[in-house]
């Protein structure tokens, strides 16, 4: 891989981490109510997950530094919580006792999640931006 | 190489020439070097080196292999200039991880290297002619 | 000759400093990338590559210059910004980011200018 662009791939794959982020959270929301979900019971939330990996192309000096990584998302689905039940006879997922179960997504807690992963893909952006402002800037060297 | 191939003949030449001119004097001693003449080669020495002794021309015999070893010595580190900027290209072009800055300066130098030979090779061509002109 | 006209310390420094300007954007980079990391440690320039590159600029020794070398390093000093352990500041790294690419230029224009200069002294002001 060419190395014009300094960071550039490790901000590519941080805004692919944080677009996926940004779909599970939608998809959250949209299915925030939804109690007949496919395979029976309500919508269980979408989680993601980050975990760094070591980019081994960027040589750091002589090879005694560390380098620097590169972030995957990863999305498992939260079948831990269960969600609020409601007292709702007439709801036609009502079970005998009258209650609904509700899918374990806190609109509130999705809301914070999705100004942060926003906030991160902007600062990545900008990551990208001086980036590339600086291979612009090497290759007017001598101009 | 044609550009390097051309610089290289032109200050082969210039080489010859001055081997020539010190031959020249060895065997015709009443020949005089006229005083800016040398002054110009000593010029061009000390603004192209940290080192600021004068070739003697005078001399018989050691000037022009002196002379001639500093002009070929030019040529090849321009050369080796040449080189480290390929390679430096070919690192970052081929996707072997050559920062790009790295083969920028790379070009940079090799081609002020490259400009310093050439003007080397005016001056001596200019002060070969201006010999040649008071011999005729 | 050749190595006559690029044996300026300060030329060689601007040369590794440019070497430390672009190797660092990787590095806040990867901050930035991973700043949602659970457990993740912030990393940038090696600490002691500031005093090094003060020594040999002080020894006034182009080969000491030129055997310096740019290393990334964990930074240890960073604290924790999360209950994971994770010690990305996303602030202080937007700052990082635009000092470094303030720096990128103040080193590009440093290299630009030796090489005009250079240019000028050859030519000999015709």
């Amino acid at each position: 891989m060419m190395r014009l662009v300094p960071g550039a791939d490790t901000t590519a794959s941080a805004l692919n981490a944080e677009r996926i982020k940004l779909e599970a959270i939608s998809q959250n929301i949209a299915n925030a109510n939804v109690t007949d979900a496919p395979g029976g019971g309500p919508y269980q939330r979408k989680e993601v997950v980050f975990e760094s990996i070591i980019n081994e192309a960027i040589s750091s000096g002589s090879g005694n530094g560390v380098n620097p990584s590169s972030v995957k998302a990863k999305i498992t689905t939260d079948s831990n919580n269960d969600g609020p039940q409601i007292y709702d006879p007439e709801h036609p997922h009502a079970d005998d006792a009258g209650y609904v179960q509700m899918p374990n997504v806190n609109i509130h807690e999705e809301m914070v999640n999705m100004i942060l992963a926003s906030r991160s893909y902007e600062a990545n952006l900008a990551a990208m931006k001086y980036g590339r402002r600086m291979a612009t800037q090497t290759l007017s060297i001598g101009r | 190489m044609d550009a390097i191939g051309q610089a290289t003949q032109f200050a082969q030449t210039a080489m010859d020439m001055a081997n020539r001119v010190a031959r020249q004097q060895a065997e015709d001693p009443s020949t005089l070097i006229p005083q800016d003449l040398q002054d110009q080669a000593a010029q061009i020495q000390e603004r192209f080196t940290a080192d600021t002794t004068p070739i003697p021309i005078t001399e018989t015999g050691n000037a022009g292999s002196a002379f001639s070893q500093m002009v070929g010595k030019l040529v090849a580190d321009v050369s080796v200039k040449q080189t480290e900027a390929g390679q430096a290209w070919q690192g970052v072009l081929s996707g072997q991880g050559v920062p790009l800055h790295q083969a920028v300066i790379a070009s940079e130098e090799a081609a002020v290297s490259f400009q310093l030979m050439v003007e080397v090779r005016n001056k001596l061509m200019e002060s070969f002619q201006e010999l040649m002109r008071m011999q005729a | 000759m050749i190595e006559a006209l690029f044996e300026s310390n300060n030329y060689q420094a601007s040369k590794k400093l440019m070497d430390m300007t672009v190797l660092r954007q990787e590095a806040i980079a990867g901050n930035l990338a991973n700043a949602n990391t659970p457990g993740y440690k912030r990393v940038d320039i090696d600490s002691d590559f500031a005093a090094s590159l003060k020594d040999a600029l002080n020894g006034k020794s182009n080969e000491q210059i030129d055997n310096l070398t740019v290393n990334l390093a964990v930074d240890s000093l960073a604290p924790k910004t999360d209950a994971s352990g994770n010690t990305v500041d996303i602030e202080k790294e937007m700052v990082l980011l635009s000092e470094n690419q303030i720096q990128h230029q103040l080193e590009s224009r440093m290299i630009s200018g030796k090489m005009s200069r250079l240019r000028l002294a050859i030519k000999g002001g015709q």
